[in-house]
């Protein structure tokens, strides 16, 4: 669904490349977690797929054609990105959730909004409510709702579940995953939670050093990781 | 005025030069320069305008406006220099704003079509439209850098770059309008616009002066307007790369 092939990304201004020669891939369907050290780069790797970043060298393909050579705003919509920081526009709740469709003068029923909410455990009576009012936790499952009502056929996510407290977060969890499951939603899901990576994940990319030091099952993960890297890094994240 | 009574009038400057020595501002020099810029560049176009008038010809009244709005366009597209081929956008949109008001106020005949009307009106009209650049200039630049979470929340939603950047354009606009809608306000309450002074110490009747400033008043507001749409339009490609991408333009 999506391969990137010999990745290599500098900052302007900075000597030290982020990526150099980063290869991976993802198929149609699968379930993701993409994990690594802060500061490793997930959060831009996913901004580079989005193309809000762009590459000084490599590929990267979206249904085996290159995404540069997709139409930016047709290639943004099959492929959804939710921001770590839930951004909320001046407006209400019903506002912020149709921002999508409202761009491209699609209309959504009322039900389909109530349901939405619904599916996050949202209380249908808040579409009516200043999006600023609503919680961190209210806001981050809001803009997961709305990249959702685009209907993409793959998900970003950047630590969705980070606001959320213990319920929310096996809500939205279960959510995606009924969404990978039914509508072959292909899900690459950035978590520093191992514990999530668990519950709910197929497979995984390790990032590190620039590069994607290993990507395989979940399973494989915890019980024979390939690379030092990755188990140090297991075993670290396992203590706390 | 007399030839001596302007010779007199350096004696403002003796003053200004006198202070700045006192309070050790160092300005002196500044001062020195600049005020014998502005007796030459004024006695000079005093001169030009003398002549352009006495010959009455389109040439030299297309000649004076170009120079003036190519100065204007300059002075605007200076406040962003890390945009590139801004002035061309702002000479283009200085020049559209001021052909459109200027050809409007012929139509309707409410001024003459010579160099006296039309060299004067134009230069006020060009003024504010370089304020007014200036202002939305500014504005854009700090506005899309603090909304680039924002217009990337856009893009990211599939919004074309024009959609991205409709708010922030919208209310970048709203504000270089209103120092002219603050001054349409005020204007005879606080000051005098020089226009009407002028007018008036040189022998117009107030009533008379009025009619003119109140034409004046009234075509800088659709002229900025028009200026800060126009120019809004033009530039706001140049916060975006060819794949997409909002640019961080830093504010100083
Ligand atoms: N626009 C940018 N300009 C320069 N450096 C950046 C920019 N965005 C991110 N970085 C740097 O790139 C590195 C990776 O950041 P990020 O992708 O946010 O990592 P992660 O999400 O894994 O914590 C960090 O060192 C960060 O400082
Ligand atoms: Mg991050």
């Amino acid at each position: 669904m999506i391969v990137l092939q010999n990745v290599h990304k500098t900052f302007p201004g900075e000597k030290q490349p982020l990526f150099e020669n980063l290869n991976a891939s993802l198929h149609e369907g699968s379930f993701t977690g993409l994990i690594g050290p802060s500061g490793s780069g997930k959060s831009t790797l996913l901004r580079i797929i989005n193309r809000l970043e762009g590459i000084d060298r490599g590929n990267i393909s979206f249904r085996g054609q290159n995404i540069r050579e997709y139409p930016v705003q047709t290639l943004r919509r099959q492929i959804g990105f939710v921001f770590q920081q839930a951004i909320m526009l001046a407006g209400t709740v019903r506002d912020n959730l149709l921002l999508g469709p409202r761009l491209h003068k699609q209309s959504v029923t009322e039900e389909i909004c109530v349901q939405a909410l619904q599916d996050v455990d949202l209380d249908p009576g808040l579409l009516d409510h200043d999006a600023s009012e609503l919680s961190g936790g209210q806001q981050q499952r809001l803009s997961l709702l709305r990249t959702l009502l685009l209907k993409p056929k793959v998900l970003l996510l950047d630590e969705p579940t980070s606001a959320l407290d213990e319920h929310s977060k096996r809500t939205v969890e279960q959510y995606v995953r009924r969404l990978n499951r039914e509508q072959k939603l292909t899900v690459l899901w950035i978590t520093h939670d191992l514990e999530q990576l668990k519950r709910i994940m197929d497979d995984y990319w390790f990032l590190a050093n620039g590069q994607l030091v290993e990507q395989g099952s979940v399973e494989q993960l915890f019980t024979e990781p390939k690379q030092r890297l990755t188990r140090e890094f297991v075993g670290q994240e396992g203590t706390h | 005025m007399s030839i001596l009574a302007l010779w007199l009038t350096l004696l403002f400057v003796l003053v200004t030069m006198l202070l700045s020595l006192w309070q050790k501002l160092r300005l002196e020099k500044d001062i020195l320069i600049a005020a014998m810029r502005t007796a030459v560049q004024l006695l000079a176009i005093g001169y030009i305008l003398q002549f352009i008038f006495d010959q009455e010809h389109m040439l030299f009244i297309i000649l004076i406006l170009v120079v003036m709005i190519t100065v204007a366009a300059w002075n605007a597209a200076s406040r962003g220099k890390e945009l590139r081929g801004l002035f061309w956008r702002v000479l283009s949109t200085i020049a559209l704003t001021q052909g459109f008001t200027i050809s409007f106020m012929l139509l309707l005949g409410v001024i003459e079509p010579t160099a006296q009307y039309i060299i004067p009106i134009s230069g006020m009209i060009t003024g504010n439209a370089m304020v007014v650049s200036g202002l939305l200039i500014n504005q854009m630049k700090r506005s899309i850098y603090h909304a680039i979470p924002e217009i990337e929340l856009l893009l990211s939603l599939g919004a074309s770059n024009r959609q991205a950047v409709h708010n922030v354009l919208k209310n970048a606009v709203k504000s270089s309008m209103i120092p002219t809608i603050d001054a349409m306000r005020t204007v005879g309450l606080v000051q005098l616009p020089g226009m009407m002074t002028g007018m008036i110490i040189a022998g117009a009747s107030p009533v008379e002066a009025v009619r003119y400033q109140i034409l004046i008043m009234f075509s800088f507001s659709s002229s900025a307007a028009l200026t800060s749409i126009l120019l809004g339009m033009f530039i706001y490609p140049m916060w975006f790369t060819k794949e997409g991408q909002v640019q961080r333009i830093k504010v100083e």
